[in-house]
């Protein structure tokens, strides 16, 4: 099964451009849209929000913290005062329930980076590369809070490209330009999806968080599947499909159950036979409601 | 109009209005805010002190006039004495308010 | 691969694979994470030009606490924070000012405390006066125009704190002879560090600048006692009772020390004309004195 170079071409014939991109385009709307809250005071003087993504404060009263930069702070050996605690427990129980990596998907700014860099090398059919586990980015995440500990300082935060963009557009980017194009060409050229999906640990610490998180995706339609391989050629973290598309043999349900799975909705956006949708992870129902009279057939390969 | 040594310049770049503690407190004006003089003749925008070296009594303010970008002329009276053609520059009535 | 090949070793090849990629990753991470630690270590070097916010505390702890978040700076409502940007040489992220651009101006409210989340500046600090962001030091001796006997005095009169922080001392001009030096000295237990003096010293090249306290400041060996403090503590000399130093002088006259100096005593009769005077109290006796003055 070759990997499709142009991905989700079914799905553009069978429901339109925009439609086969609805979950792309909502995600690029909401990572602008978390940019622009927090440029719109420094460039319009329109203060909703102030801060960054570590730690903000939106209209001055609802404060909002990174919970793995709290983290490495406790590592450090110091207690956040009051403020960035409430703040840290708001945007965990949000995490909790919408799944970890959604910050990933949704709001991080290196996610325009990596997926550049990802549609870049599908499209010049760069293969294959450095062989990273990966699960480097647990043990990345142990290191980060090991130094913290050792060294008493927040440390990962002086090389960490996600907050250092981010922080960079909102308060200036000094060389991090130059962390931005290393993480490009490290997508681009050392292996698929590099950074997000082998090294980042800050994308290991919220697919921690996403492990029981309640939104999910969900393979319900999956006997419908005819094996197109364009959701494995679109996802971020391909083998978190196997388990729910092709587990039904294995008496696994159709819910997309790990928390590395970014609830991205690209699956959604690019199957042409509607096979994938956002549900709960307690809707275990391998079809959908309104699928109509669609008995349950063997999936055929 | 000065602003032209550069050690001057450096010591004291903008014109400030010194005024008294109790004053800016009562008009809701904290030290360094910009604020509004109005006189009859005219208005000026420039920051209060109220710490520093001038500690100015209650009811008085003072501004100086080096800095041409803050022209308190424009507040006083251009009316000249009679007798000895003296400019009447060096005081007048004033409000205070926040910019 | 053959796995007949591999029994020979004794060790499953899914197994061996397992082991030297768990290997290669621990030894991968275990670098950047050493990498990092070096590199922090030179982080916590704060270069001596830069001034952290009030209530910062010391730069390890601060460095524990600050999460980089930018509130401090969003509230300082005269820009003088800035964020660290990668390529500066203080920690990436951090808050800082320098002083000979953008000094502290000492809110009353201190807002940029107020601001922050996590405590890493300290919310105990609610007086601007008791913040320690520095302290000023008059480093060039040698090109402060007040040690050349010329009157400047701008450090002492920009001072927020006026006449605690900054004092002018009284010094006798010797190149002259007849002229005073204004020396501006810095109080410790004044200086907020907020860098007002460094940003107005009227030189090309600043006179006086803010350092870091741990830098600026000295200390004496905890041994040492000050005789002068421990008798005034005591209420008398420790080692012997004073005797009253005694004058050899002429009859009628007396010297106090540290007071009045040499005393003519009239009554006794020693001199009974008083010394004459260089000035009469009378300005018309100097006008029409003959010869110079």
């Amino acid at each position: 099964m070759a990997v499709p170079e142009r991905p989700g071409a079914e799905s553009i014939r069978v429901h339109g451009w925009w439609y086969a991109h609805r979950y792309l385009i909502l995600r690029r709307a909401s990572q602008l849209l978390v940019l622009a809250l927090f440029l719109l005071g420094p460039w319009f003087g329109v203060w909703l929000v102030k801060g960054n993504l570590a730690s903000s404060l939106t209209l001055d009263v609802l404060p909002l913290s990174d919970p793995l930069v709290l983290l490495q702070v406790f590592a450090s050996g110091s207690v956040p005062a009051t403020a960035a605690l409430i703040g840290g427990v708001i945007v965990l129980v949000f995490y909790l329930l919408v799944g970890g990596r959604v910050y990933c998907s949704w709001v991080c700014p290196i996610n325009i980076v990596t997926d550049a860099a990802e549609w870049l090398r599908r499209r010049l059919g760069i293969k294959g590369g450095a062989h990273l586990s990966d699960k480097t980015r647990y043990w990345l995440l142990g290191g980060i809070l090991l130094v913290a500990a050792i060294s008493g300082s927040v440390a990962w935060e002086l090389i960490n490209p996600v907050s250092m963009v981010f922080r960079g557009l909102v308060f200036g980017m000094g060389l991090a330009w130059g962390v931005v194009a290393a993480v490009f060409l490290l997508d681009l050229f050392v292996g698929r999806r590099a950074w997000c999906g082998h090294l980042c640990p800050v994308g290991a610490f919220y697919g921690l968080l996403g492990e029981g998180a309640v939104l999910r995706v969900s393979a319900v339609d999956r006997e419908q599947c005819d094996d197109c391989m364009d959701c494995f050629a679109v996802c971020p973290e391909h083998q978190v499909i196997r388990p729910a598309l092709k587990g039904a043999d294995k008496g696994l349900g159709p819910v997309i159950t790990s928390g590395h799975c970014t609830n991205c909705g690209r699956c959604i956006d690019v199957c042409g036979r509607d096979v994938f949708v956002f549900t709960t992870r307690f809707n275990k129902e391998p079809r959908r409601a309104v699928a109509g009279a669609n008995p349950k057939s063997e999936v055929s390969s | 109009m000065t602003r032209r040594v550069p050690e001057l310049y450096r010591a004291a770049p903008d014109a400030v209005v010194y005024m008294n503690a109790a004053d800016a407190e009562k008009r809701g004006i904290k030290r360094g805010d910009a604020v509004k003089i109005i006189s009859r003749r005219g208005e000026i925008e420039m920051r209060a002190e109220t710490k520093g070296r001038n500690k100015m009594p209650e009811g008085m303010v003072f501004v100086p006039f080096f800095d041409a970008g803050r022209l308190v002329n424009k507040l006083v009276l251009d009316a000249t004495d009679p007798l000895s053609k003296e400019t009447d520059f060096k005081k007048t009535a004033v409000k205070v308010v926040p910019a | 691969m053959s796995d007949r090949g591999n029994e020979k070793s004794g060790i499953d090849p899914a197994r061996r694979r397992f082991l030297t990629d768990t290997l290669r990753t621990v030894v991968g991470v275990g670098l950047v994470a050493l990498t990092l630690g070096v590199y922090q270590r030179q982080a916590r070097a704060l270069p001596a030009t830069t001034i952290r916010p009030p209530g910062a505390g010391e730069e390890e702890d601060f460095q524990s606490k600050c999460i980089r978040c930018g509130l401090c700076v969003r509230d300082c409502p005269y820009d003088t924070l800035k964020l660290a940007e990668l390529g500066d040489e203080v920690a990436l992220g951090t808050p800082y000012f320098e002083a000979r651009s953008v000094p502290c101006e000492m809110c009353d409210d201190i807002p940029c405390v107020k601001a922050c989340p996590t405590g890493a500046l300290d919310p105990a600090l609610t007086k601007i006066g008791e913040a320690r962001m520095g302290l000023a030091v008059v480093v060039d001796q040698e090109a402060c125009i007040a040690f050349q006997g010329l009157r400047c005095e701008v450090c002492f009169n920009v001072c927020p704190v006026r006449g605690d922080a900054i004092t002018l001392n009284y010094q006798h001009n010797t190149r002259s002879g007849k002229h005073a030096f204004f020396i501006p000295v810095v109080h410790s237990n004044a200086c907020t560090g907020c860098g007002k003096c460094e940003k107005a010293c009227i030189l090309e090249e600043a006179a006086i600048k803010v350092f870091p306290i741990a830098l600026a400041k000295g200390m004496l060996g905890k041994h040492y006692r000050l005789g002068w403090e421990q008798k005034a503590r005591a209420g008398e000399a420790l080692v012997s009772p004073d005797t009253p130093h005694e004058y050899n002088l002429p009859d009628g006259m007396s010297y106090e020390h540290g007071g009045r100096g040499l005393i003519i005593n009239e009554e006794a009769g020693g001199a009974a004309a008083p010394a004459p005077q260089p000035f009469s109290s009378n300005p018309l006796d100097t006008l029409n004195r003959k010869g110079g003055l």
